[in-house]
């Protein structure tokens, strides 16, 4: 049995690494430590020749042969198409994609500025402002308190969401019903749109004067002015 | 007189020669290297599988997927470790298929790879235990320890064809040996008191 001491060392040694001075004294004094050297060497030896035997195995002549006749059957020209048409291929397919991408109009999101809930105005309240449109929070924040009771249900779901609703843009008569389909929108992920139409405008005809033509006066020329 | 006029090739045709120029040229550099490699190939597939036969169709399909790829290595320098990586690649896939192919038939199991009657001869005890516990110990382990092995190739050989740092061959091959020796410990100890 080597010395538990010197254990480690040996089997470093044992690999090949250079022993270190200590334990080359040693190895002169110890018997146990010199055959456990020798043994765990041998160990090694054996290992690196059954390696070689099976890293060096003989290589077999028809290998080469066999490869050369497979190039024959496979000649490298026959995939160099794939290369210079798939690559173009590829490439417009992508620059197609981005074009069509690029030219679809954008998607409205239902939050969108533009949108319009209802075309209808209350009467109590004047008619929307596009010059300075306010901010949307500010907008929801801004109006005044006077004109919208906490008590309406409304309102408070528009207090809200103004906490928590993206910002929009709309006229003012428009916040509560924008606030009504943000909520619906919010829990039902559907939406009941409402719309109110616009009642025709009702067209009667126009009474227009006649057409006053005043007669002609036709005088017969004179002879000199005639010629 | 007759005015002889020869027709020009078109466009498409000289584009044809050029690339039929360009394969010619590849194929004389691919034989060039092809009988310096093929060993190579072979005997790294041998060494995961451990049948000649098997290495051998191996060998032959790694060299000719190189050979369909061979436009692509820019570097005609690494070609040997390009090869090493796809035989090795190649060899593993092999030996893992082999395993579910007899994981699938219950019928009869074979848990030794296919050894041929040369193979059987050649090998003691102790390369047949060697080679089990080489099959068992991870794979970059393994492929290092076999190049070691192979035609005397150097540590900076190998970092060369593995493409990795000389302390990594050097600290891989340590680890790998000493993993080697823990197993075979018993063996040795086994055939020496027989």
């Amino acid at each position: 049995m080597p010395c538990d001491a010197y254990k480690h060392a040996l089997s470093e040694a044992a690999t090949g690494a250079p022993a270190s001075i200590a334990l080359r004294s040693h190895l002169e004094s110890c018997a146990d430590c010199r055959a456990a050297l020798a043994e765990e060497q041998a160990l090694y030896s054996s290992i690196d020749a059954g390696l070689g035997i099976v890293a060096n195995a003989e290589v077999p002549p028809s290998l080469i042969p066999s490869v050369r006749a497979r190039l024959n059957e496979h000649p490298a020209a026959a995939r160099r198409w794939f290369g210079p048409v798939l690559a173009p291929l590829a490439a417009a397919l992508i620059l197609g994609i981005l074009v069509v991408r690029a030219l679809r109009p954008p998607v409205k999101s239902p939050f969108s500025p533009t949108m319009t809930v209802s075309t209808a105005r209350p009467p109590s309240q004047p008619p929307p402002s596009f010059a300075t449109p306010p901010s949307p929070r500010a907008a929801i924040s801004e109006v005044p308190s006077a004109s919208r009771p906490s008590t309406h249900p409304l309102h408070q779901r528009l207090d809200s969401l103004a906490e928590t609703a993206p910002e929009v843009l709309v006229p003012r008569d428009q916040e509560i019903l924008l606030a009504s389909y943000a909520q619906q929108w919010q829990t039902h992920k559907y939406v009941r749109v409402t719309a109110e139409l616009i009642p025709a405008p009702s067209l009667e005809p126009r009474e227009v004067a006649p057409i006053q033509i005043a007669p002609l006066d036709v005088k017969a020329l004179e002879e000199a002015d005639s010629r | 007189m007759q005015e002889l006029v020869l027709p020009q090739p078109g466009p498409m045709a000289q584009r044809e020669w050029e690339r039929e120029a360009t394969g010619a040229a590849e194929r004389q550099e691919f034989e060039a290297l092809l009988s310096e490699a093929a060993p190579l190939a072979f005997r790294v597939a041998r060494g995961v599988l451990r049948n000649s036969a098997d290495a051998e169709d191996v060998a032959q399909e790694a060299l000719l997927r190189a050979y369909r790829r061979f436009d692509r290595l820019r570097d005609r320098q690494r070609f040997r470790g390009w090869l090493v990586r796809i035989a090795f690649r190649l060899a593993i896939d092999r030996v893992r298929s082999a395993k579910r192919r007899e994981h699938r038939e219950t019928l009869w199991s074979q848990s030794e790879p296919r050894i041929s009657t040369e193979d059987t001869v050649a090998t003691s005890e102790f390369q047949s235990h060697l080679e089990r516990a080489l099959a068992e110990i991870s794979e970059k382990y393994r492929l290092v320890l076999l190049l070691s092995a192979m035609e005397g190739h150097t540590l900076e050989e190998i970092a060369g064809l593995l493409g990795v740092p000389v302390g990594t061959v050097k600290s891989r091959l340590f680890f790998a040996r000493k993993h080697l020796a823990e197993k075979l410990r018993c063996h040795v100890t086994l055939t020496n008191t027989r």
